[in-house]
């Protein structure tokens, strides 16, 4: 049994790296849809047509072969059964390379099936040139290799989406053609003979593209004081080309901020945070970074942006903190001793090259940072218990236990941790669960008023502590005498 | 018998309000060194305190054996340095286990607000010792007054900012409190007061290279008091008890080591120590012989031992058995020996003689209190007031050698104004004595009116003085149908006219304290707490602008460089590019190695060429240059320049001169007007790299007020990074050529990089 799972194992390993491909389904029509609109986020949508040719054999799952290169950057992947929209289950069985979506219903031999597999990747497109002048264009080249299917592929079809912005440079592979802004590769009636063969778009994008290689959210809820802590932890990488000989000419930067042109330099990060949050900071390693401003309340945010010490061209790296607070009782819920609360799973952070604090809505949605390493920690109130925490997604927390100010017995710690975080979700929320009743709440100030009231019993002993071999009063009067002759 | 209030007795009362008012003194000292974290923030400041935050995280976060034991590789790179064997590490201990205390109670507050608030949490403690010492050697009231002087006194506030996080914060407070400690075990004659001095000062031994100060203060008291015939069995029980036990102590820390018994500094110490023992002995003799020969014999004694001593001392010191005094202790007796023979220490601006009005700027009013308070010392002239005597005018000798050593003068400038405010507070508030005096004015005139006849012949001398006298004996007259006394006649115009010197007075002092107070606050305020690594400056509309291109520079360094790159710079940056930027040095601020600093100032003062070849040998990836044209900021390299000229002269005198870099009239010139070694320099090079493309065909030296070099070429190094306001310029060191070129084949080859962008 052990062998023939071994056995199953290498199979699999096989398939995941494109060694042999498996029988029976086939992709009877595929359209590979890649869009670059939204970077550094790349979103790649195979439209699937899947026939089961087999002719006694019934399948139930669907194999997907992610390689190496964006096995690494893949943010999330998602199957769903294209007539009725619902989601299928995905399995990752070699926790690698290849990924297994199980059918609603098995495919019966001779059925057909449409599948819609949506991948999301994050910074897969390179600077190219990887080195440009401050104030020259930008240009990225994104590119992936036709026909890596675990699939036989009767018809298949590429399609790369830019940026309206974007300006296409050069396109190399079998059969690309224009359509309006979009580059096509194909449509190949048979695949087999361009398997391997790669496709490469090289376009002009001057937006920014920021990736955090790390990202520690910290929430720290206060009943006694009404108060939701937000503390940001960033170490961020502007992906962009590099400067030649990696160094800033000041002289270019000052001529260039003298006209109001363009470079290529990361000046600001905005990060939008509700309409009621106070008591911002904004600090690094070294201390207070003086140079944040507030912008107006628009709708229910308001806009921060925050200057770093330096500007950051391609390939640069700057690490801060930032933090607010909230009134809790707008995320909060209670019944009875239990409490709900709801937070926003992560922020959204756009790297600005102007000082401009009067960015569109838009553009902020549209250039959010990516994060590649994100981790949530909420701190809930000392005495809190019944810890129940509701991920939007597939993620997995962890309940550790933490001291903070004062605390006596500790209190709960939720953390998130998760590689690569889809951009869907800086709209996503977490709902913690949690009892918290009256006894909890006053654990603390009994606790200091505990110690202070020994602390007090402490002095009070030993100010009536007879230590010597004279009683203090007798020596005083003695001394006061000596005093007087 | 007083009056009980709230169940307290007078005494208890008056101990009441003394711990209130000097908690209040503890609040105010504690809350006038916080300007800095107000206008600023909570930042460690300057050079030196970021050697000890450094430190003192590493000790936080490694433990006590590997901080006792750490070689950093980081410093002083390719030599490392030993830290847990070179420094004093009293702070950093004091700072380590006041976090681990917090941290054990679940008050997580990060390490650096303990170092930030470590000096002003002493201050608060360094008042209160300054009462103790006040009240030992006077009164309640004169160690109050010491304690208020104390804790705003600016002299002493200059290095216990909130931030400034240096051994002084700390050691200021063991130094007074080992003071009082001492005179305690004086007064006491006891064991148990003499080991507390002991360990007071082994305490300041960790903290403080000051420490010689005490170990040659006490000594120095003791032997006074021997020469003044004032042994007492109670001296020599506090003395043998603190010298055995504190010697032995100090030797614990591995900087001081063995020092005390072969180094020049603790040799009084010694001696004296060996003298007192003789002393004691003599005086078991005396028992035994008559009192007058005695005397002779004593007194021939003391001279003949201190004169073989002090011949031993020279000898054994000139034979090299005992070590020299340092070099820092040379430049005390001769404040011009440092500028000749160690440049190093007279480059440093805080070993220069201090100024005149430094002493007013710092101490104010006190520092004319101060011989006041040694004149009534004089009157008193106990054993404590011996000390005070000799700490002043020593303190005071120091104090105007160096600058820095206000900060050892302070405390007891603060004691004395403290004894003479005292002591003028004595006679002038207290008002019982002019009641009496009314009293006694009021027999006096009416005993007159009855002996009147028999002064009539001298009074009818004096008209004013018989009308007078007429007036004061009808005053002693009952009223009604008797004579009217006169308004100046009454013993209220007279209680009014004894007691109203005594209201000007006070008056007078009370505008002086308060004003001394205005001083205090205002200096703190404005001079003493800028952090110095980041600076300010005002608008025209008032508003604080904020100049940070240190710590932008530092952490585009720390962002963005490799882990082990190298940077050089000149020394006063060293611990702060290990502090912020946690890159490795080529020197810091330690300075034990001249050879090394030399090395350093002789790539910056030398050509291109022979720069980046030392550069090289030295694996020197980057080179910092500060550099304040722009805003005119007058701290820069280019100002410092010529101290790394001399610097790097001493040890390389081949190489180049320092009239090599004054122009053909003498004149330090930048630019075209230049010497042709200033020129050249690599200084000169880094600091004016294209700055006059920035500043347009006009453009001048805001700080030098002369014009710009109209072409600086660099070939051998590129620019990696300048600060927003060009404060801080930072080079790369270019690698070797892929063909084997050298760097200005390979720029006249290629063109210079940024020529098309230049507007101007």
């Amino acid at each position: 049994m052990r062998l023939l799972h071994l056995l199953y194992m290498f199979y699999l390993h096989l398939l995941a790296h494109g060694i042999c491909q498996a029988a029976g389904l086939v992709n009877s029509n595929m359209i590979q849809t890649v869009q670059l609109d939204r970077l550094p986020y790349v979103t790649e949508q195979l439209g699937v047509v899947v026939e089961n040719t087999d002719t006694a054999k019934v399948h139930k799952t669907y194999d997907i072969r992610v390689p190496p290169s964006k096995h690494q950057r893949m943010a999330s992947i998602t199957v769903r059964e294209r007539k009725t929209g619902k989601q299928l289950r995905v399995e990752n069985p070699t926790e690698g390379l290849l990924y297994r979506a199980v059918f609603n219903r098995a495919l019966a031999p001779g059925d057909k099936i449409g599948l819609n597999v949506e991948m999301e990747l994050l910074g897969v497109v390179q600077p190219k040139p990887s080195v440009v002048e401050q104030t020259g264009d930008r240009s990225w080249e994104w590119r992936d290799v036709v026909g890596d299917q675990v699939y036989e592929t009767k018809k298949f079809k590429l399609v790369v989406r830019l940026d309206s912005d974007a300006v296409v440079r050069r396109v190399e592979g079998p059969q690309s053609s224009r359509d309006k802004g979009d580059v096509v590769f194909g449509p190949f009636t048979a695949l087999s003979n361009q398997t391997g063969a790669s496709v490469s778009v090289v376009f002009r994008d001057n937006g920014e593209q920021m990736e955090a290689t790390r990202y520690r959210r910290e929430y720290f809820v206060s009943h006694w004081a009404d108060d939701l802590h937000v503390a940001d932890h960033l170490d961020v990488r502007n992906r962009g080309p590099m400067l030649p000989a990696n160094g800033l000419d000041k002289v270019q930067q000052t001529v260039t901020a003298y006209m109001q042109g363009r470079d290529n330099l990361v000046k600001s990060f905005l990060a939008p945070v509700p309409r009621d949050a106070r008591e911002f900071y904004f600090v690094d390693h070294i201390g207070n970074v003086s140079t944040s401003a507030l912008g107006p309340a628009t709708g229910g945010s308001r806009l921060l942006q925050l200057k770093p010490r330096f500007p950051i061209p391609g390939s640069w790296r700057y690490a801060w903190r930032h933090g607010f607070s909230l009134p809790l009782a707008k995320y909060l819920r209670r019944t009875n001793d239990l409490y709900a609360l709801r937070l926003p799973f992560i922020g959204h952070v756009t790297a600005s090259a102007t000082l401009e604090r009067t960015i569109g809505q838009k553009l902020i949605d549209k250039k959010n940072t990516a994060v590649l390493d994100y981790s949530l920690q909420i701190s809930l109130p000392e005495g809190a218990h019944d810890v129940h925490v509701h991920l939007p997604f597939g993620a997995t927390y962890r309940v550790e236990r933490s001291w903070y100010y004062f605390d006596v017995v500790g209190r709960p710690l939720i953390i998130v941790d998760m590689k690569n975080v889809p951009e869907g979700l800086s709209d996503a929320h977490v709902v913690v669960l949690y009892r918290y009743n009256l006894l909890d709440l006053w654990i603390k100030p009994a606790a200091i008023a505990g110690v202070f009231l020994a602390l007090f019993a402490l002095a009070s002993l030993l100010s009536r502590l007879e230590l010597g071999l004279v009683s203090s009063s007798s020596s005083r009067a003695t001394e006061e005498k000596e005093k007087k002759e | 018998m007083a009056q009980k209030v709230l169940g307290l007795t007078a005494v208890d009362q008056t101990s009441l309000l003394r711990i209130a008012i000097l908690g209040l003194i503890s609040i105010v000292a504690v809350g006038s060194r916080l300007y800095s974290v107000i206008r600023f923030e909570s930042v460690i400041h300057e050079f030196d305190p970021w050697f000890n935050y450094r430190t003192t995280r590493y000790l936080v976060d490694n433990g006590f054996d590997k901080f006792w034991n750490w070689f950093d590789e980081t410093a002083w790179y390719p030599l490392g340095r030993v830290v847990g064997g070179t420094l004093y590490p009293g702070i950093m201990v004091t700072s380590a286990t006041i976090y681990n205390a917090l941290h054990a109670l679940n008050i997580p507050v990060d390490i650096r607000n303990v170092c930030v608030f470590l000096a002003p949490m002493f201050s608060a403690l360094t008042a209160i010792a300054t009462y103790h010492l006040g009240k030992e050697v006077k009164n309640a009231t004169a160690g109050l007054l010491a304690a208020a002087f104390v804790g705003v006194a600016p002299g002493y506030i200059s290095r216990s900012v909130a931030g400034s996080y240096d051994n002084e914060g700390i050691a200021i407070f063991l130094l007074v409190f080992t003071f009082f400690l001492w005179l305690r075990s004086v007064r006491l004659g006891s064991a148990l007061y003499g080991a507390l001095t002991a360990i007071s000062y082994f305490y300041m031994v960790s903290a403080w290279g000051g420490y010689v100060f005490i170990i040659n203060l006490i000594p120095l008291h003791v032997f006074a008091l021997l020469a003044m015939g004032r042994y007492s069995n109670r001296l020599y029980v506090a003395y043998s008890t603190f010298y055995v036990i504190g010697t032995l102590a100090s030797m614990q820390i591995p900087f001081v080591g063995f020092q005390p018994t072969f180094t020049s500094e603790h040799m009084a110490a010694l001696g004296t120590f060996g003298l007192i023992q003789l002393v004691a002995f003599a005086n078991f003799v005396r028992t035994l012989i008559p009192s007058d020969q005695f005397r002779i014999l004593i007194r021939g004694a003391i001279l003949g031992l201190f004169v073989i001593g002090f011949g031993g001392l020279v000898v054994l010191t000139m034979s090299g058995v005992i070590a020299p005094w340092t070099g820092r202790f040379y430049s005390l007796w001769d404040t011009g020996y440092a500028k000749i023979h160690i440049p190093i220490i007279a480059s440093v601006s805080e070993h220069q003689p201090t100024a005149w009005p430094n002493f007013f700027f710092d101490l104010n009013m006190l520092i004319w209190l101060l011989p006041a308070g040694i004149y009534f010392s004089f009157r008193e002239l106990s054993d404590h007031h011996v000390f005070l005597i000799l700490y002043s005018l020593f303190a005071a000798y120091f104090a105007g050698v160096m600058v820095r050593l206000i900060l050892t003068l302070t405390p007891i400038v603060c004691v004395m104004a403290g004894i003479a405010v005292a002591n003028v507070f004595e006679v002038y508030l207290d008002f019982r004595n002019t009641r009496a005096s009314d009293n006694t004015a009021n027999n006096a005139t009416n005993a007159k009116s009855f002996v009147n006849p028999k002064s009539e012949k001298r009074v009818s001398n004096n008209t004013a003085d018989s009308e007078l006298i007429s007036s004061s004996a009808s005053a002693g007259e009952p009223k009604g149908g008797q004579q009217q006394v006169s308004f100046f006649e009454k013993p209220s115009f007279k209680s009014f006219y004894a007691a109203l010197p005594k209201f000007v007075v006070i008056a007078n002092l009370l505008y002086f304290l308060c004003m001394f107070q205005w001083h205090c606050s205002w200096i703190t305020s404005s001079a003493y707490s800028s952090p110095s690594v980041v600076l300010a400056s005002r608008s025209p509309d008032g508003s604080q602008h904020i100049i940070d291109d240190f710590r932008e520079a530092y952490y585009w360094l720390r962002m963005n460089t490799k882990t082990d790159a190298k940077v050089l710079s000149w020394w006063d940056y060293g611990y702060q590019l290990a502090g912020m930027a946690d890159r490795t040095t080529l020197v810091d601020n330690n300075t034990w190695n001249n050879t090394h600093i030399a090395t350093v100032g002789k790539i910056l003062a030398s050509d291109e060429d022979t720069a980046y070849d030392l550069a090289r040998r030295h694996d020197v990836d980057y080179i910092l240059v500060i550099f304040g044209s722009l805003l005119g900021y007058a701290g820069d390299d280019i100002n410092k320049f010529l101290w790394m000229i001399r610097i790097a002269q001493g040890v390389y005198p081949d190489g180049f001169k320092e009239e090599d870099f004054y122009n053909s009239s003498g004149e330090y010139a930048i630019g075209d007007t230049a010497s042709p070694a200033m020129r050249n320099s690599l200084m000169h090079k880094l600091c004016y790299y294209r700055f006059a493309e920035m500043m347009g065909p006009r453009g001048f030296d805001r700080v030098r007020k002369q014009k710009l070099p109209s072409s600086v070429t660099l070939d051998n190094f590129e620019e990696a990074f300048t600060s927003e306001n060009w404060m801080v310029r930072i080079y790369k060191v270019k690698d070797l050529d892929n063909l084997g070129r050298n760097h200005h084949t390979v720029s006249a080859f290629e063109g210079p990089r940024h020529t098309k962008n230049i507007m101007f």
